[in-house]
């Protein structure tokens, strides 16, 4: 498995990510893999729809990336920050070198200046997160054998899908 | 693909591809409108004022708790127009499996095969095998009358017999849901089967 990135873990990152929350007052703060998956989420019962901005902040990522290679003939960047204003507050989309994505968003009261070097803090440490750069299946502790309890949930699950639409 | 053990997640990314107005669209329309309300997260759709996909459709199927894990299904579908081919890329970036969508109407053929190629290729730069990445075919407006025999379909697009293939007129709701549950099913296979190789 290839990796990215050392001397950041997982449990660090949620920490770092439930203070920022709490610092911000954010909304929401979330970290997504280059698929648009939600990796963590801040606060857990937040009221937003958090599977589709993970689509569309990672997406637009991707999408400034591309614009910056074609504008700047060849070259890729390191890490991107992008503001997005909207009525009821701020998005800030940040891009870490190994395709993880931090998104904030923000109320309108929160203090922007602050959430962007906090922003580009935790984009820095999220860079650090030993996570597969290449497509790889994304385990966060170990991997699934044969007969763990994983591998049957998932034998569960393939039995049970020609049901959940009939 | 990430797999949460401390949320009991799986989070699946799969693709509709295919050519312009093939009914990848239509798939996830199906879908949609097929699955339980408290299954599905809202249809997102990012289109051009012609009603034609500009970037992606993205749905997400949450099916709840089974066997002690709650698998997440990230549906996305790509812009067929051939202009939008970093697009696509983009989309495809990550994924898990892939849903070809493959137009039955003898003028489409060349659009199948072009598109076909171009997926091939975009594995490939995107560093994936495509000959071992899960892709199911599904030959969509099977209802045309002048349809393209499947056996004629199969040789166009170099399809053995080891890819799995489907019937389908996504229109009429036939063959959508069969066509997720296989590739749902051909890449959760994968898991266990490769999961030595992901430690």
């Amino acid at each position: 498995m290839h990796t990215t990135g050392s001397g950041y873990s997982f449990e660090e990152m949620e920490r770092d990510l439930d203070e920022m929350q709490r610092s911000l007052d954010a909304r929401s703060v979330f970290v997504a893999d280059d698929a648009g998956q939600i990796i963590s989420l801040r606060p857990n019962d937040v009221d937003l729809d958090v599977p589709v901005l993970g689509a569309l902040a990672v997406a637009n990522l991707a999408a400034t990336r591309q614009i910056v290679y074609l504008v700047d003939d060849g070259e890729q960047p390191q890490s991107q920050l992008l503001i997005i204003e909207t009525p009821s507050g701020s998005v800030l989309l940040c891009g870490a070198d190994n395709m993880l994505s931090l998104v904030v968003i923000l109320r309108p009261e929160s203090p922007l200046g602050l959430a962007r070097l906090m922003a580009q803090e935790m984009t820095a440490r999220i860079s650090k997160l030993p996570f597969p750069a290449e497509r790889d299946y994304r385990i966060d502790e170990g991997g699934i054998d044969e007969g763990d309890e994983w591998s049957e949930g998932i034998q569960d699950i393939v039995d049970q899908l020609g049901d959940i639409f009939s | 693909m990430f797999i949460n053990r401390r949320r009991g997640e799986i989070n699946l990314k799969l693709v509709y591809y295919g050519p312009p107005l093939s009914g990848k669209t239509t798939n996830l329309e199906r879908i949609h409108a097929m699955a339980p309300p408290d299954m599905r997260g809202q249809l997102v759709s990012l289109k051009t004022h012609e009603d034609r996909t500009l970037f992606f459709d993205f749905m997400q199927l949450e099916l709840g708790t089974i066997g002690g894990l709650r698998p997440k299904f990230n549906l996305y579908t790509v812009p067929g127009q051939v202009m939008y081919s970093v697009t696509r890329k983009i989309v495809l970036q990550g994924a898990d499996g892939v849903a070809f969508v493959a137009d039955s109407s003898p003028d489409r053929m060349e659009a199948n095969k072009e598109s076909w190629e171009q997926l091939h290729q975009h594995l490939q730069e995107l560093r994936v095998d495509p000959d071992t990445f899960p892709i199911v075919v599904q030959f969509n407006k099977r209802d045309l009358p002048d349809a393209v025999s499947i056996p004629d379909m199969k040789s166009m697009l170099g399809i053995d017999g080891t890819r799995p293939c489907l019937e389908a007129i996504a229109i009429q709701n036939k063959g959508v849901k069969e066509t997720l549950h296989t590739l749902v099913t051909t890449v959760l296979r994968q898991v266990v089967a490769r999961s030595g190789t992901a430690r």
